[in-house]
Formats: C-alpha cells, structure tokens, sequence
C-alpha cells in the first residue's frame, strides 16, 4: 500500500541530486524531522483504502469487536514492518530496496521485487481504479438517471480510463504527482469529518453498538480472528513505500515514533468511521455511502473527489513501485523508457478492471495473501538487521558490482532470505488460505502474520548462521570489524 | 558498482567519502537505541493490550 504523501514528498526529495536514486543521502538531504514525517505519515494513512478496510472489516464483526480488531490488528502488524522497512533506511540514507540486499542478495532482492512487491501494488491499483470506475457511475446514475450496476461494463471503462490518466500523471514525473497531493490529502480529512459529523447526526451510539455484521461466518471467534489478520495484513501492507520516505529522516527517533504513530493514528480514525459508515448502511462499498450521506450534489461532488484521489494515489503507488522495478532489473531495464515501463505496470490492472466484482469480492483475499509473503519478508529483515548484523551494514559493499559485493552470497541470492519468506509463507497459508479460508483451529488464537513473520525470523536466522555466518561469507562480520564499515 | 544502479561510481565514491570523512558520529547515522527498541516493543504491545480491552469492556 502506498499514499498520497509518497507524492508530496516526492518533489521536495526531487531537489536533491541522490534522494531520486540509489545513493545514501547526505546529513543535508535528510529534509524531515518528525513533527515533518508525523504529517507524512497521517497523510498516508487517511486515504480511500481505509474506508474500504474499514467498510470490509464491518462484514465480520460489529462496531465493538471491529474497533478492537482494528487496533490489534494495526499495532502488531504496523509494529513489525516498521522495525524491518523504516530503521535501517534511515541510518544509512538509503534506498529500501537496496538496503534489503545483504537480507535477500542482489537477485534475491529482485525476485521479490518481480513477484511480491509487484504483485501487491498491482492488486492494490487495480482496486483503486475499479473503487473510481464505480464511484463515476454512481454519479451518473444519481445526476443522468442512468442505471449502471457495480459490475458493469461502465465501471470497467471508467476504471480503465483512471489508469490511463494516472499513467499520465506518472509519465510526467514525482513533481506533477505532487502537485496533484498537495490537495487530495486535506481533502480526504475533510471528507472524513464530513464522514463522523454524518454519522454522530444521523445514527446513536447505542446503534452502532448493537448493529450486526453484514456477511459473518458462522463461528465468532473465527470473525474476529479474520478481522484481526486482514487489519494485521493491512498494517504490513505499508512496507513496500516506508523504507524509502524514512531515509528523509534527520534521526532514528524521527523515523521510528512518527511512522508509528502518524500511520496508527490516522488509520484507526479512518477505518473507524468506515464501518461506522458500512455498519450504519448495510454496505461495504465507500463509494455507495456518499449519496444518502450528502444527497445529490455533495454526495456527487465527493465522488468525484474520491474519485480524482484514488487516481493520484494510484500514481503514488506505482511511482515507488516502478522505481523499485527498474532498480531491481539490472540491465535489463535500464534503458526502457519511463513511460513505457509504467505503462507496462499498468498491463495486469488494466486486465483486471474487466472484473470488478471479482476484485471487490476478493479484496480481502488478496490483502491477506499479500501479507502471507511480506510478513515474513519482515521476519528475515528483522533477524538480519538486528540480530545478525546488530545494525550494521557496510554502505559500500551495497554498491559492489555482483560477485565483489560481500552480499553477493550464491549468485546473488541469499538462500536464507528466500528459505524464510517460502517456510513463513507455507506456514501462514497452513494455518490460514484466505483463498479457501480454511484454517486450522489455531488460527483463532494466534491469528498469521504475526507468527509467519516469526518462523521467517527463526528460519532465516538458522539457515544465515548455518550458510553464511560460520563460513564468513555474507559480510556477517563480528561486531568490531563490521563497525570500521558502518 | 554495481550495474542495477544508474548512478554514477564518481558520485558514489564522493558520498561515501563524505559520510566517512564527516558524518561518522552524526545523530542522523546512529543505530536505534536499545531503550528505543524496547519502549518501541512496550508502546506495540499496551497498545496490543488495548485493544484487547475494548473486547472485553
């Protein structure tokens, strides 16, 4: 998941010469302290997306059980992303990606990248483009008398006309993507107060309270174990943008509390008033909640505006995530035009438009499989940077070209890294498929991602030790050595 | 250096020099501090807790 600040950060980090690349930033790039990242951060957080999380939240559990969810679910799953994505960035000033080689090796790092990382933002921008390719025929049928359902063929196109206007705004570069922020994030608070006024008007406390879930499973604890991984899954999906816009950080204090908390914060009240909002209409859909919230001519407006920030954080998502791929490709992109290479992220959306019931039923779905592989990605970083390394890295040996980098490990893979992320991603779909949603009875207490993040950390910690650390290959130095390096 | 990075050696040699040269003992490179890292832990899991709270109340 990424948002709408990612842009508004961008031009500011655009007026380096490093921050845009790969290079560790100098004392003097470092631009935010963390009254700067706490805005940041909250301005990511209150996003569209966290309507629908907490609109999807609503078909499991009620308002109560849905709020305890929440902050469970965020505080675990928040916690450990930032200790893996946000720390090591910002001691070293460096690029997220290029700080996880010596966890995954220069190929590893990039098989990731191609597989997860893409995948992920992928889904999410599909999502966002369908969620405008509804919002607009809402409007239509509101404003014109139209009647276009939330699968028709309408959707697809506006969805598919969203993506081509992101990619616009993607092909003309991170300033025009920050342009576009700078009014969507104030915005989008406004329409969450707009939201909770609504809501304390037009519903009591005591009905939220007793309003009952829209589409639960049978058993409740099972509700609530779903509810606690799919906001914990929510939580870790922030990892593929956080590394990079905390190397902006002057401090490791100023990186570590603002993400923290900006992101927390500003979700739970987000997520909140979206299930107040799902529980209160018997919908799941934000976008069917802003006509008998604010009638005809607010309700269109706000639509539209939802509609126009779905577009600019598409842009945000995949602003970061292009980058990432072109990173990760070696020569192999290099020379591909910018504007073809986001266009050609924009392939597999794009397919995926033409069906946006399946995308909107399978949101769920696909939030908590992608933290069935991020979760213990985070495991591994984890063990690596802090129990392995003890937080230190040397910055030069991140820039060696292949076999002379001391990260270079077997071809540029380290085994330990993808043996993690395979044994916690099996381990997390054992114990819980969100495709079949069987799970085994243990699920209900100890929910996944959590304890997927931890057999990653376990087994990357085993098999770094057994595969590198004793044969001194790895960079995995003793503490003295490594720190003439730091 | 690497081909995966577009950057050029220059640049990074002149970086890495400056950081090494100036930036050793700066507060923006150091480690997280184990009493951060701790009370990071503790914030996770009171909040946690909270959570676990509203549940019951």
């Amino acid at each position: 998941m990424s948002g709408n600040k990612q842009g508004n950060a961008t031009p500011a980090v655009g007026e380096t010469s490093g921050s845009l690349g790969s290079l560790p930033l100098l004392r003097t790039e470092r631009i935010w302290n963390g009254a700067d990242f706490t805005g940041v951060n909250i301005s990511l957080a209150i996003a569209t997306w966290a309507f629908l999380v907490g609109g999807s939240t609503a078909l499991l559990v009620g308002f109560q059980q849905g709020i305890a969810a929440m902050v469970i679910g965020n505080a675990i799953g928040l916690g450990f992303m930032i200790l893996a994505s946000v720390v090591a960035s910002q001691r070293y000033g460096v690029e997220q990606y290029t700080i996880l080689r010596p966890v995954f090796g220069l190929v590893g790092v990039g098989i990731l990248v191609f597989t997860v990382i893409l995948i992920t933002e992928m889904g999410w921008s599909s999502l966002l483009a369908i969620m405008v390719g509804r919002a607009v025929t809402q409007v239509s049928n509101s404003t014109f008398g139209t009647d276009f359902g939330p699968e028709s063929l309408m959707v697809t196109f506006f969805a598919l006309v969203a993506i081509a206007v992101s990619w616009w705004i993607l092909s003309r570069g991170p300033v025009t993507i920050g342009r576009f922020n700078k009014f969507i994030a104030p915005g989008l608070i406004i329409v969450t107060v707009f939201l909770m006024v609504f809501l304390v008007i037009n519903t009591s406390w005591d009905t939220l309270l007793s309003a009952a879930p829209l589409a639960p499973f049978e058993d409740d604890r099972l509700n609530f174990a779903l509810a606690v991984e799919f906001n914990a899954g929510v939580g870790v999906s922030w990892y593929p943008v956080m590394g990079s816009l905390a190397r902006l950080t002057k401090t490791p204090r100023a990186a570590l509390w603002p993400s923290y908390g900006g992101l927390l914060g500003a979700t739970l009240i987000a997520q909140i008033v979206g299930m107040a909002a799902a529980l209160t209409l018997g919908d799941s859909d934000p976008t069917v909640w802003m006509l008998p919230f604010g009638g005809p001519i607010l309700g269109a407006f706000i639509l539209l505006f939802i509609a126009f920030a779905n577009i600019t954080s598409t842009s945000s998502i995949v602003y970061s995530t292009v980058l990432a791929i072109r990173q990760a490709s070696g020569n192999l992109l290099s020379r591909v035009r910018w504007a073809w290479l986001c266009a050609g992220f924009f392939v597999l959306p794009a397919i995926l438009a033409f069906f946006p019931g399946f995308m909107y039923l399978r949101f769920m779905t696909f939030v908590t499989l992608s933290g069935a592989f991020l979760a213990p990605m985070c495991g591994a970083i984890i063990a690596d940077y802090f129990l392995l390394r003890r937080q230190r890295v040397a910055l030069e040996e991140l820039y060696r070209h292949r076999g002379e980098s001391a990260y270079h490990f077997s071809s540029g893979i380290n085994w330990a890294g993808l043996g993690a992320v395979a044994a916690g991603a099996v381990f997390y779909l054992v114990i819980y498929n969100p495709v079949t949603l069987t799970t085994q009875p243990v699920f209900s207490y100890i929910t996944a991602s959590f304890p997927s993040a931890v057999v990653g950390a376990i087994v990357f910690y085993v098999l770094a030790r057994v595969l590198y650390v004793r044969r001194g290959v790895g960079g995995y130095a003793p503490a003295e050595k490594a720190g003439r390096n730091a | 250096m690497d081909a995966a990075d577009s950057a050029t050696a220059e640049a990074l040699q002149r970086r890495l020099t400056e950081i090494s040269a100036h930036e050793q003992g700066d507060s923006s490179r150091a480690a997280l501090s184990g009493r951060d890292l701790g009370l990071f832990t503790l914030v996770t899991l009171g909040i946690t807790v909270l959570g676990f709270l509203v549940l019951a109340l």
